[in-house]
């Protein structure tokens, strides 16, 4: 039996959206992603802790890139997910899939 | 639109952040928030700053319990030290009996003017800069400077508070005659038995700070 744990629901919207942004990915587009698909205003702190500890479980790896004048010469740290991070991805969408199957729920109705 | 309100995110919030924030986040994190106010800038300097406020709070407590653990945890000691102290005078006097600041004056003036001039002043301002920084990086040398310069301090507090003790107990007896010794005597003792108070507590909190550094010295973080 696989005793590996799922990973939660903001790590797998993070690594979605690290996914989605392709070689774009860095703190602020993916801040910025969450906020305009889900609504989901994050803290960048809050991110940032996130990714740290993806990145330490191997489901990330990132590289710097350039240090821009609007960043106050700071360096971006760019994203990317790792084939760990894509199965660990792919377990927790088939888990959710098995337990959906068969039911159903009444969709409810707002004004 | 003010222009020049779009240059720099608000200075204090985006210091506070800085110094909350992990020394491994903090270039890339800082420079993702000020790439976003500036966009958001353009469209409404207003919403931009209480935007950069925003974030810079939430993430300061984000990030607060696990860089800054040691100093929270220090300042609640201190705070329950000071707390458990004053229950303990109003148990018994008015609290005001155990304040007097020639008594406050004689022992830690000098006692900090021993430290500085036993170890040097940079060892002065890097001890109490690393008792406010657990993440601060220095080399071993710097660190037991400002070590010893805390065990300095707290030793001189409290050999101050038993010399001028003793000198308030010479004073009394050459100047206290037996007409006036029940009402005088009482009182002239208390303030005498201060300075030797004020140097025990200065000696537990630079006891407190030293074995501080100790810690770290031993390579150890209140981080982990």
């Amino acid at each position: 039996m696989d005793k590996e744990k799922f990973l939660g629901e903001f790590e797998q919207m993070l690594l979605l959206a690290i996914l989605r942004l392709g070689e774009n990915a860095y703190g602020s587009t993916v801040r910025q992603l969450l906020a305009d698909s889900i609504e989901r205003d994050v803290s960048i702190g809050a991110l940032y802790t996130t990714l740290d500890r993806l990145e330490a479980k191997g489901l990330l790896q990132s590289r710097l890139g350039e240090a821009t004048a609007e960043r106050g010469g700071r360096a971006k740290k760019y994203f990317k997910v790792t084939a760990q991070g894509q199965d660990a991805l792919k377990r927790s969408k088939q888990a959710l899939t098995n337990l959906w199957q068969g039911l159903s729920i009444r969709e409810s109705i707002h004004g | 639109m003010d222009n020049r309100a779009c240059h720099l995110p608000p200075k204090w919030a985006s210091n506070l952040l800085s110094w909350a924030t992990p020394a491994t986040l903090r270039e890339h994190l800082l420079g993702d928030l000020d790439e976003e106010f500036l966009q958001r800038c353009l469209q409404s300097p207003h919403q931009a700053q209480a935007w950069y406020i925003s974030q810079a709070l939430r993430s300061t407590l984000q990030f607060i319990k696990k860089t800054k653990r040691g100093l929270i945890m220090l300042l609640l000691s201190v705070l329950f030290f000071v707390a458990v102290s004053v229950m303990g005078m109003m148990l018994g006097i008015e609290v005001a009996a155990y304040f007097d600041v020639p008594s406050i004056l004689l022992v830690v003036a000098p006692a900090v003017l021993f430290a500085i001039a036993a170890t040097s002043f940079n060892s002065f301002k890097l001890g109490f800069s690393l008792l406010l920084n657990d993440e601060a990086q220095v080399p071993e040398a710097a660190l037991r400077g400002a070590q010893q310069m805390f065990t300095v301090m707290g030793n001189s507090a409290l050999l101050l508070g038993g010399f001028t003790t003793l000198m308030g107990a010479i004073a009394i007896g050459s100047n206290v005659g037996a007409e006036e010794f029940a009402s005088v005597f009482g009182p002239a003792v208390a303030v005498c038995l201060l300075t030797l108070y004020y140097g025990f507590a200065m000696k537990i909190l630079c006891y407190v700070a030293q074995q501080k550094l100790q810690f770290k010295l031993s390579g150890l973080s209140p981080n982990t």
